[in-house]
């Protein structure tokens, strides 16, 4: 035994330094190793694969996820091992690794070992890479730097993409993570630590300069905005301990975790985003601002999560979580103007505290036949204990103050939900769902909040082939409290801002919700299965006359498995999608009205607007699958996807042109804008051998993006920098093609797999099923005639006998003509399947040899059939 | 190299452990279905699966045999009846309680204690709709392949994850299991945590707070702004800044205004024959997050309206 993992550890060793030549490693293997489970220890098999790749274009969006946006070559490369003790040893190891994407930068390796039942651990590693731009333009010099103060603002005379910092704008996760589970009598213990770093750059803008851009034209030397690369850099920890107890009926699960969030970059530093009077220049006006960074976070998080199965109809689950939140990172300075002190807050640091309590009870039980009925509570209350102070700052980094409170948003919501569902049939269920949820807020636009829902469904079987459900929802929520036209004024003592009476904001406004639901799955034949699915959602806010008003979300399309051949398959799929909003707002009509908001306007000042978008998406999926010959596999792939997004505005925009004199008021909508994907993939394994294959895949991907809002040049804009080529349209190339390595026992294909590419030893006898005083075949029963005739090829038969029987309702005389219109039924479905008619036997038995004995006159399936028996 | 000592080394610990105890003998129960069934590679695999290992005295399998899941069966095993006592799939399946019945006779802890009374179960989703026991290596347990089996239901989500704007789903490195626990979670959507936004802290921590500056709407759900699978808008958001925006933020001061986004050469153009208009920034680059970009939240006395 010792000698056989011995011989697996120097093929492993020798394959790792021979790189791609696997060659031997795969025979030692295969001759270590046995080639079915036996009590020799251990079994294993696993697979390598080995290759190159080559990329024709640099593109951002193509490598958005994979880090590798830069055209040319890369490595391929995967491990999979399975190792572990042969199933009858008695032994309980286990060993699996699975490495991934090797080449590329989202490679991610699990390791796992343990002794089944005892102990396990599990050890990983994850990248996550974004590419936002791989040619990112920047006005700072030190776009790397965390000091992007207009001082190191370059070229500042002769503007140009040329003269530009162009750097990646990049970020990349790193996670590693370790899983400990060990079981001890009934209860199971799982304790996992979870590393996570994020860093890099990512997108982010500010306003700079002598004044806000659009109002004046300038260049960017006296006003405007301009993107720079925010920095990333954080660690997210995380620890868990979970203890699971199973006896029975009764589940247990308790845990810990502990959640941190480390902040690695105290602040940016900016130009100050209202220092607008001297412009960049040097003067006393030209401060610089610090920019606040997500702080530094911790959570701790403790779960009790019970179920009981009190009889074989009634289960009673319960959970309750309660988390302490905190934040105590000191605040970042309130201007970085050098020449104003920082200003004294009343503490130097939030405290924050947010304490988080939730409860679930739910009661399940199905205590007559055919009905079902669930009744949960749920209580989700966020408690922030956060002390609420009246906090100052410079405004525009200037020395006028003034002073904001922070807003300690708490909530509590309870919900009750009852569901009831009756079987009409055994596949087919009626449900009716009614639920109601109470809010409660605190420092928010409405205090309190009511919604009733309910949701008749049903789901079930129309006739033999289509199965589909259909439902209704409706929800009515209302809103109460409302702190009306007021509501930033009182809450943060300042009036930063002003929103109208009959504004109240959608999310927690009174809303009128419907939603239709519809999916139906037909397949007349058992290769083929064809959806079609539809959803309507709208939402109607009756009681908002600004904000928004309305949104609807429809989506529908068909879908299609069909598994032509058993050796060609296909999958396809189209979806329409449309998010539509449609709102009113209000703006400001005369120069005499009160631009900085304050409350009540005078009359006359307020114009009414109305807008609508509608994001409309088109997708197409096919895939086909295609082995030609038993040594080669091909796939195909094409996805297709159109985003197209609309706006219109209407009942003000142009309408105000007259007399106004915000340049804001001139208005148009603007064109319309599309993103285009398509993505075809050739994909082809050809086993050269049993244990090695060559395997090849070729791609385009084709990306067109005509969104006005990036879609720009950096400089083309006079008072603005943009990012340079987040501009995204693209045409990629990508092929690779490489070698893998199969080794050990051959692990069982998956079971779809498995029943086309190896048949079983053929049976010898085989049952078809009739409905109640029939004679006709279903398509079942064809297919088990058919796999009878394909048999009687194979294996060695001089005869075929066809019985034919009935179950016992109806007389013997009948049954007896009855069986015998079964069996001929069933031999000419024979012939017809290639069986030489001289070989078939065809016999009748009426109701005289019941498979399952049954009383007189009991209809009883298994008694309907005919027995064809190769001899 | 190292790779290769590490498995070395890993296999070598392996067989260290070989020599511990070995778990109780089989019955051999198996045996009573593979004298007709033994041929039949999907009957094998179990054998091969965790649930067939002899020495892990949990597995009904591995112990009793393929009995402690397909029932006695005795008519079957004598000829008189053409399928056992459960049958999983097929025309001839099991009711769904009763298939469930038998998984949940060892499944029923850790994530599955919510299954009895989940929006699954309710629906007759059986537990062999999505996880294969007849295999070596289940297929939905692995990450590439796990979102496919969502979609066999989940159409309009399928759809989504090839958008514009998405969470890298179709990439393979995200998937559905990573946010929701399809056998019952105890909030919304069956999402693995409570709260949505407890979901999405998960990965997106920096937006945990508290904060001194609180957004009410980030504190109170992400989807506010946010659609989790996919949008054709960036940052997948609902609809587009500053339309998003505007459904709350009204007023004759800036937030209310319809800006044009007309005559996107940035220059001026003379529309009406005597009225200046210009693209206006709120419709370019991030929109209202321009300025407002620290709209999830910040630490600054500063940031009361999320400007630094």
């Amino acid at each position: 035994m010792e000698e056989t993992v011995m011989r697996v550890m120097r093929s492993l060793a020798a394959t790792a330094a021979i790189g791609l030549a696997l060659a031997p490693f795969t025979t030692a293997a295969q001759t270590a190793l046995p080639a079915t489970g036996t009590t020799v220890l251990p079994e294993a098999s696993g697979e390598i694969t080995a290759g190159a790749g080559w990329q024709s274009n640099t593109s951002a969006y193509f490598g958005r996820y994979n880090g590798q946006p830069d055209h040319g070559f890369y490595g391929i490369g995967d491990i999979h091992l399975d190792a572990g003790s042969a199933w009858d040893s008695g032994g309980t190891n286990y060993l699996r690794v699975d490495a991934d994407n090797l080449g590329f930068q989202t490679r991610s390796a699990n390791i796992e070992l343990g002794q089944q039942g005892s102990w396990g651990v599990r050890l990983y590693y994850q990248g996550i890479p974004y590419t936002y731009s791989t040619d990112f333009k920047s006005i700072w010099s030190d776009a790397f730097g965390l000091d992007v103060r207009p001082g190191s603002v370059k070229n500042v005379t002769t503007l140009n993409p040329g003269t530009l910092s162009s750097f990646p704008l990049q970020t990349r996760r790193d996670i590693f993570g370790g899983v400990g589970t060990f079981h001890w009598g009934d209860w199971t213990f799982t304790t996992g630590l979870r590393q996570e770093h994020k860093q890099g750059y990512q997108q982010s803008s500010v306003m700079w300069g002598s004044s806000p851009p659009g109002v004046t034209l300038g260049n960017v030397t006296t006003g405007g905005f301009a993107f720079f690369g925010q920095p990333v850099d954080y660690d997210m920890s995380r620890y868990d301990f979970t203890g699971e107890y199973d006896l029975q009926r009764l589940q247990i699960m308790v845990g810990y975790t502990y959640n941190s969030f480390s902040d690695n970059s105290p602040f940016v530093t900016l130009q100050s985003p209202f220092a607008f009077t001297s412009g960049y220049g040097g003067s006393a006006a030209n401060v610089a601002a610090i920019y606040g960074l997500p702080p530094s976070t911790s959570e701790h998080e403790i779960k009790l999560n019970a179920g009981y199965t009190i009889n074989d109809t009634t289960r009673l689950e319960g959970n309750f979580q309660y988390s302490l939140g905190l934040q105590n990172a000191t605040f970042v300075p309130g201007t970085g103007n050098t020449n104003l002190a920082q200003i004294a807050q009343p503490q130097s640091s939030l405290k924050g505290m947010m304490r988080s309590v939730y409860t679930n009870v739910a009661l399940t039980s199905s205590p007559w036949p055919k009905t079902d009925f669930r009744i949960a509570w749920t209580l989700d209350n966020r408690n922030n204990n956060t002390n609420r102070n009246n906090y100052l700052d410079y405004v525009g980094d200037t020395a006028t103050t003034e002073s904001t409170f922070n807003l300690p948003l708490s909530y509590t919501n309870n919900e009750i939900k009852a569901e009831a569902g009756y079987r009409l049939a055994p596949e087919t269920k009626l449900s009716l769902t009614a639920a109601f949820d109470d809010t409660h807020r605190s420092y928010a636009a409405t205090s309190r909040v009511n919604e009733f829902l309910i949701k008749p469904k049903i789901r079930g079987a129309l006739f033999d082939g289509l199965f589909g459900e259909l439902s209704y929802t409706y929800s009515d929520r209302t809103a109460f409290n409302y702190n009306q036209a007021n509501v930033w004024k009182v809450l943060t003592g300042s009036p930063l801002s002003n929103d109208f009476q009959g504004l109240v904001q959608f999310y927690e406004a009174s809303r009128q919700r419907q939603e239709v639901k519809a999916q139906a799955d037909y397949s007349p034949l058992h290769n083929l299965t064809a959806t079609f699915s539809a959803k309507f959602r709208n939402d109607h806010y009756p009681h908002s006359t600004l904000g928004l008003q309305s949104n609807y979300n429809i989506s529908v399309g068909p879908d299609v498995e069909w598994d032509i051949t058993p050796q060609l398959n296909m999958h396809a799929y189209y979806m329409f999608e449309r998010y539509y909003f449609n709102q009113n707002d209000i703006y400001w009509t005369t120069s005499t009205c009160n631009s900085a908001g304050t409350l009540p306007q005078p009359s006359g000042c307020n114009g009414q607007w109305n807008g609508q978008t509608a994001d409309n998406a088109q997708t197409i999926g096919v895939s086909l699958g295609w082995q030609p010959m038993e040594k080669l596999k091909l796939n195909f792939g094409y996805t297709f996807n159109l985003g197209n997004a609309a706006y219109s505005i209407t009942d003000g925009g142009l309408l105000a042109l007259g007399g106004v004199p915000n340049a804001s008021m001139l208005t148009a909508p603007g064109p319309n804008v599309n993103t285009m994907l398509n993505l075809v993939t050739l994909r082809g394994e050809y086993a050269l051998l049993p244990t090695v294959s060559l395997i090849g895949s070729a791609s385009l991907f084709n990306f067109s993006d005509n969104d006005f809002a990036f879609n720009q040049s950096p400089t083309q804009f006079s008072n603005a920098v943009f990012p340079g080529n987040s501009k995204l349209t693209t045409n990629v190339a990508f092929i690779w093609a490489g070698v893998r390595l199969k080794f050990g026992v051959e692990a069982p294909p998956a079971p779809k797999e498995a029943a086309a590419a190896v048949a079983a030893a053929p049976a010898r006898t085989y049952l078809v099923f009739f409905d109640w005083d029939k004679s006709d075949l279903s398509d079942r029963a064809r297919q088990i005639i058919a796999d009878a005739a394909q048999a009687s090829s194979r294996v060695n038969t001089t005869t075929i006998e066809v019985d034919g029987h009935a179950d016992r309702s109806g007389t013997p005389q009948y049954n007896q003509a009855l069986s015998l219109r079964r069996a001929q039924a069933v031999g000419a479905e024979l012939v017809k399947d290639g069986v030489p008619q001289n070989i078939i036997s065809i016999s009748a038995f009426g109701d005289t040899r019941p498979l399952v004995p049954t009383a007189p006159g009991v209809r009883e399936p298994q008694n309907r059939r005919v027995e064809i028996v190769l001899k | 190299m190292r790779c290769g000592l590490l498995l070395g080394a890993l296999l070598a610990l392996l067989t260290l452990l070989g020599s511990a105890p070995a778990g109780a003998a089989g019955m051999g129960g198996e045996q009573t279905c593979l004298k007709c069934h033994g041929s039949d590679p999907k009957v094998q695999a179990i054998m091969h699966s965790p649930m067939g290992l002899k020495g892990d005295a949990r597995t009904p399998m591995g112990q009793l045999g393929c009995q402690s899941c397909h029932g006695l069966s005795e008519d079957h095993a004598a000829g008189r009846k053409p399928s056992p006592d459960i049958v999983f799939e097929g025309p001839n399946a099991s009711p769904i309680a009763a298939r469930n019945q038998v998984c949940l006779g060892c499944h029923q802890n850790g994530e599955r204690i919510a299954w009895v009374g989940s929006t699954h179960a309710r629906n007759d989703i059986a537990c062999t709709n999505c996880h294969t026991s007849h295999a070596t290596r289940d297929p939905v347990l692995v990450k590439q392949a796990q979102p496919f089996q969502c979609f066999t239901c989940h159409k309009q989500q399928q759809a989504q994850t090839n958008y514009f704007s998405h969470h890298p789903v179709r990439e393979g490195l995200v998937t559905c299991a990573d946010c929701h626990n399809p056998h019952g979670g105890h909030g919304e959507a069956l999402l693995r945590e409570v709260t949505v936004n407890q979901t999405c802290y998960n990965c997106h921590a920096e937006k945990r707070g508290p904060f001194l500056r609180e957004h009410p709407p980030v504190r109170e759900n992400c989807l506010t702004c946010h659609t989790p699978h996919g949008s054709t808008q960036p940052r997948l958001l609902v609809e587009r800044p500053p339309y998003l925006c505007q459904n709350c933020h009204d007023g004759t001061f800036h937030p209310g205004a319809p800006y044009s986004s007309q005559n996107l050469t940035g220059k001026s153009a003379i529309i009406n024959g005597t009225k200046t208009i210009t693209t206006k920034f709120q419709m370019i680059g991030q929109s209202c997050l321009n300025c407002h970009s620290q709209i999830h939240g910040t630490n600054s006395p500063g940031g009361a309206v999320f400007l630094r």
